[in-house]
């Protein structure tokens, strides 16, 4: 059942969270953690439904008015970013970096949707 | 950046929860909803322990979006408690409910109706458990990863489901039937209606197609007509577990199909106005042929298995609509034979009555599926029922109810 409330939203912009968090703390500490495991949960599916079933639109108001592109654009980062936390360990410094703007992005995505 | 933010913000949350208005006429609806601030409280605490938990790790450049996730998680208690504690759904809805959960023989304290962007249920546990946190794993170190396990039993212990009204239909009555569909998800194992599903064509939406047959059964005309409405301004398109609504009516209207075919099974005059409410349907219905071509003969053999099981399952329980509206009659018949002191209290009203009321602007004391089922005509399916007479006559019902009750004591 597609939730009709704020809260399939909320998890996941949560899980995005985790990867901020999970990312970093692999640079601090130069080891894997959970965190990123939460993330790498996160499908293309569930946040295709945060951007554009109901329950988003009340977390996100008028997030009815994002656009294909922008949807398309954030889901992409999000799914790039996943290939680069999974093979993390022989990451090198720049895709790591690349991975931690694309999930700035993606909650200052979220960050506008809510505010615009 | 101080995670002191999300702690004050928390508390303030928690003061708006604690001055939410639980008073009603009806002491069952004060005291649910004076559970249902202890459990947001609880919800609170859980966040909370994240918050804890996060603010333990290191964290440098993330900080500032976790801060503003945690944020996220206040403003969504926030957003619920105006649902919940200012529903406009008249609290007499609980009354409608009430009855359902009294005839199937099922506890009812469990329970309270909440506004929502359309007619749900999920319990309290499960929107924290399984939706908010799903797949966020508890913040380390491990020790507050303890403590959030014991809030969230807690708060499992003494769980409550909330049965959302789509927040638009608080003042369209004819709508209010829609609930018991929502409640009978609750008691879709326990009324053993799954068992069925092994018999059935296979469908990812059985279980709604196996509700609807026993709603329809159970509650009588004036759900088909609900759903129908519903589908007029509210043209659903099918989700993956939710098939589109006109399925659902064309499963719904199998059943008046039947009730008109066979004129005898139904009193006057609720024998003609099943014809008018079928006609009703069917003119929703035909705006959506396509989507009902495709799943017809699906339907149609569900249907034809599961009618009788099922109605031998509400049988076990209660009387299903066609047996309860006979007996209703004739109990009206009786009552109106007693001596007059007896009266008001033990005057059983038919769908006649309740017609006659309504004219008058006198709530009428029938039962709920009584009192629905009375407006299910061509005249009421185009103009409505007046709500105020809807819930004024629920009050009147649960009030004469219980006296009843107590006097039996």
């Amino acid at each position: 059942m597609i939730l009709s409330n704020t809260v399939l939203a909320q998890n996941v912009i949560g899980r995005i969270t985790h990867g901020l968090i999970g990312l970093d703390l692999f640079i601090q500490e130069k080891r894997d953690n959970e965190y990123l495991h939460d993330f790498l949960s996160l499908t293309a599916q569930e946040l295709g439904l945060a951007l554009t079933t109901a329950s988003v639109r009340r977390l996100v108001p008028n997030s009815h008015r994002i656009s294909f592109d922008e949807s398309a654009e954030l889901t992409t980062q999000v799914l790039q970013t996943q290939v680069t936390v999974r093979g993390i360990a022989n990451a090198n410094q720049e895709e790591i970096d690349l991975a931690v703007e694309n999930l700035k992005k993606a909650m200052r995505l979220f960050y506008e949707l809510y505010r615009r | 950046m101080s995670f002191d933010v999300v702690f004050k913000t928390y508390d303030r949350v928690k003061d708006h929860v604690k001055t939410q208005p639980t008073g009603s006429a009806y002491d069952f609806v004060t005291q649910r909803l004076q559970r249902m601030q202890v459990l947001f409280t609880k919800w609170l605490e859980v966040y909370e322990l994240y918050a804890k938990g996060y603010k333990s790790e290191m964290l440098s450049w993330s900080a500032p979006y976790v801060i503003w996730d945690l944020s996220v998680f206040g403003n969504v208690i926030e957003e619920k408690l105006p649902d919940v504690f200012g529903a406009r759904m008249p609290k007499e809805v609980f009354i409608l409910v009430e009855d359902l959960f009294y005839q199937l023989g099922h506890g009812h304290d469990f329970y309270v109706l909440a506004d929502g962007d359309s007619f749900a249920q999920k319990s309290v546990h499960d929107e924290i458990y399984s939706q908010s946190l799903k797949n966020l794993s508890t913040p380390r170190p491990v020790k507050p990863s303890g403590e959030i396990d014991r809030v969230l039993n807690s708060i499992k212990n003494e769980d409550m489901v909330v049965f959302y009204c789509e927040r638009g239909q608080y003042d369209n009555a004819l709508s209010w039937p829609l609930l018991v569909h929502e409640c009978l998800h609750w008691f879709y194992t326990i009324e053993r209606l799954h068992l069925l599903e092994a018999k059935c064509p296979k469908a990812s939406w059985i279980d709604e197609v196996l509700i609807d047959i026993y709603v329809t059964n159970f509650f009588g005309p004036a759900y088909a007509t609900s759903l129908a409405s519903y589908l007029y301004s509210h043209p659903h398109e099918e989700t993956i577990t939710h098939p589109h609504f006109a399925v659902r009516l064309y499963t719904s209207a199998k059943y008046l199909h039947e009730l008109s075919e066979s004129p005898k099974s139904l009193p006057s005059p609720l024998d003609v106005h099943v014809t008018e409410a079928l006609q009703y349907i069917e003119t929703v219905q035909k705006q959506h042929e396509v989507v009902i071509e495709g799943v017809k003969k699906e339907i149609d053999e569900i249907y034809a298995i599961t009618k009788q099981p099922i109605q031998q399952l509400i049988t076990a329980k209660t009387q299903p609509f066609t047996a309860f509206v006979r007996e209703t009659e004739k109990q009206r018949g009786d009552s109106l034979k007693l001596p007059k002191e007896r009266f008001p209290e033990t005057h059983v009203l038919s769908t006649k009555d309740v017609l006659r009321y309504y004219s008058l602007g006198i709530p009428a004391a029938a039962s709920p599926r009584v009192l629905f089922n009375s407006f299910i005509s061509k005249e009421f399916l185009e103009k409505g029922v007046e709500p105020l007479f809807m819930k004024e006559s629920l009050k009147k019902w649960y009030v004469r109810e219980f006296w009843k009750r107590t006097i039996k004591l």
